[in-house]
């Protein structure tokens, strides 16, 4: 049902956690399922230097929340902001078309945490 | 530790002995049921012995037994064989889609449906069947037991009301038969479906029993077997099995063997509510089949959980289905007043009679694991979700 890349970056999860020095955090929900994801970023110098990740949902929604941290670990913040959920998607060789959801959660995810660095007043 | 298989109400596995009693009717002892000569006489015989052995099994009459392709086609049979348009029916939210979705065809067909409520512990209210009763109700259609939860409906005080205002009952006994003693005339229904692959027997088998005098159509019209009640040629391997299943089935409960059942299942809650916080058990406090525990474990996704087991080769269900693009909580927690976040964190596991106490030992052991490590990775599990108390441990201590 699920490729052998999902299933690893499920049993496995990349990035789980919290992240106490995170200067970007976002907490998003899917209003059908309910899957909830957790994004922690630490932005230092229009660079993502450390992500975390924490999930309740399906496998695919934990999955791509764990790919999307090793994607975006490293990244510049405009490069980060240009990954689509198909590049996800793709990286964990297909999820399941009912699944799509999973991967846009991510990417809600990644804009809502660096939308809340941008925003004035915060860290 | 070899596979656990903990998903005995989707489908349970052939015993050795039913397969044994059905493969020379595959070889040697072929034959058409219908036939005259000595072959199809032999083979008559083999279906009339499991006739009896299945109507043994419900307290029913041989010649009331009416054998089919399982569940579904008995559901489908009984209402659409019974309902025309212009009819009310009177059933519940909670039944299978066989029963649901017959019904909706029936509405749109002409007939009117109630679809009646269950309470926080999934059972009908036998009040809400009789104040729902109009004058041109046909035909009751209440389950004996729920496919999700095991808890059993109130259908002895449901049969006396259809008797009384003289509407015919049928229930979908798919998921009670086998597992719970069955007597048709202590429910009072007209016509009771059953599904042989949920007692040991093949897919592809089941009976629908139908009381002497109901004027029942067939869903399926040919030839005159089932004494022209469902046409086409007996499944003589599939009924061979069903008939022998049946018989095993008849000898465990009279044995004790729900009672074991309901044992291992209640030491497996029992156990869960101890080691687990916030885990909440459907259908607490109901009469439930002896093989089913429905439990939501809160903070995490059934699904994950489901697929987490699956990965150390246990088999269980989870009534959500979000890979196949639906994303629905189980209807059936909703109907009970579960809140959606906690029905979608439920998990089914459901006995068979080869459920060994090993088995169910080295699946918590698992099941904790996994539910650990899930909750552990959850946003949403913290020190708040860990001070609200078990539903489990409230009703048990």
């Amino acid at each position: 049902m699920y490729s052998s890349l999902v299933m690893d970056h499920f049993k496995n999860t990349r990035n789980s956690g919290e992240l106490p020095d995170a200067n970007a955090v976002a907490r998003v929900e899917n209003p059908v399922c309910g899957d909830m994801l957790e994004l922690s970023l630490r932005v230092e110098d229009q660079t993502i230097v450390a992500a975390r990740f924490r999930a309740k949902g399906c496998v695919p929604t934990i999955a791509c929340a764990s790919r999307l941290t090793e994607m975006i670990q490293g990244a510049a913040l405009t490069d980060a902001l240009a990954i689509r959920r198909e590049a996800i998607i793709e990286s964990l060789g297909g999820i399941p078309e009912g699944s799509i959801h999973a991967a846009q959660l991510s990417i809600d995810a990644l804009h809502s945490s660096l939308h809340c660095l941008s925003a004035p007043g915060k860290p | 530790m070899p596979s656990v298989y903990l998903d005995n109400n989707a489908t349970t596995q052939i015993l050795p002995e039913v397969f044994e009693a059905m493969r020379p009717y595959f070889l040697e002892k072929f034959g058409n049921a219908s036939s005259l000569y000595e072959r199809g006489q032999r083979a008559r015989a083999a279906v009339e012995k499991s006739r009896k052995a299945v109507a043994a099994l419900l307290g029913a009459d041989p010649a009331e037994i009416v054998f089919n392709s399982g569940g579904t086609e008995g559901d489908n049979q009984a209402i659409f064989g019974l309902v025309s348009a212009g009819d009310h029916i009177i059933t519940s939210v909670i039944e299978h889609h066989a029963v649901l979705n017959a019904c909706k065809r029936m509405e749109e067909l002409g007939a009117t449906v109630t679809y009646l409520p269950v309470d926080g512990r999934g059972q009908v209210s036998p009040g809400d069947v009789r104040a729902a009763l109009r004058r041109n109700t046909k035909l009751i259609s209440v389950m004996m037991a729920n496919n999700e939860t095991g808890v059993v409906q109130p259908l002895e005080e449901i049969g006396k009301i259809a008797a009384e205002a003289d509407v015919w009952f049928h229930t979908d006994a798919v998921q009670a038969a086998g597992k719970l003693p069955v007597d048709v005339s202590r429910i009072q229904c007209d016509l009771l479906s059953i599904s042989g692959h949920k007692f040991n027997a093949p897919q592809g088998t089941g009976a629908l029993y139908v009381r002497r005098g109901t004027p029942m159509q067939p869903l399926i019209v040919g030839g005159p077997q089932e004494h022209n009640r469902r046409g086409g040629t007996e499944n003589l391997p599939g009924i061979v099995g069903l008939g022998k299943a049946a018989g095993i089935a008849s000898h465990w409960l009279a044995d004790g063997g729900a009672e074991r059942m309901a044992k291992l299942r209640d030491e497996f809650e029992r156990i869960a509510g101890e080691q687990l916080e916030c885990i909440h058990v459907h259908g607490l406090g109901a009469p439930r089949t002896p093989n089913t525990s429905d439990i939501s474990f809160d903070g995490i996704s059934g699904g994950s959980l489901m697929v987490a087991l699956d990965e150390r080769d246990i088999s269980v269900s989870t009534g959500s289905a979000c890979a196949s693009g639906s994303n629905h909580p189980p209807y059936v927690l909703l109907a009970m007043g579960v809140k959606r976040d906690r029905a979608q964190a439920a998990v089914r596991f459901s006995l068979g009679k080869q459920t060994t106490q090993e088995e169910m030992d080295y699946a918590q052991s698992c099941l904790f694991a996994e539910v650990a490590k899930l909750r552990k990775l959850s946003p949403v599990w913290n020190h708040h979700n860990r001070k609200k108390k078990s539903s489990f441990a409230s009703a048990h201590d």
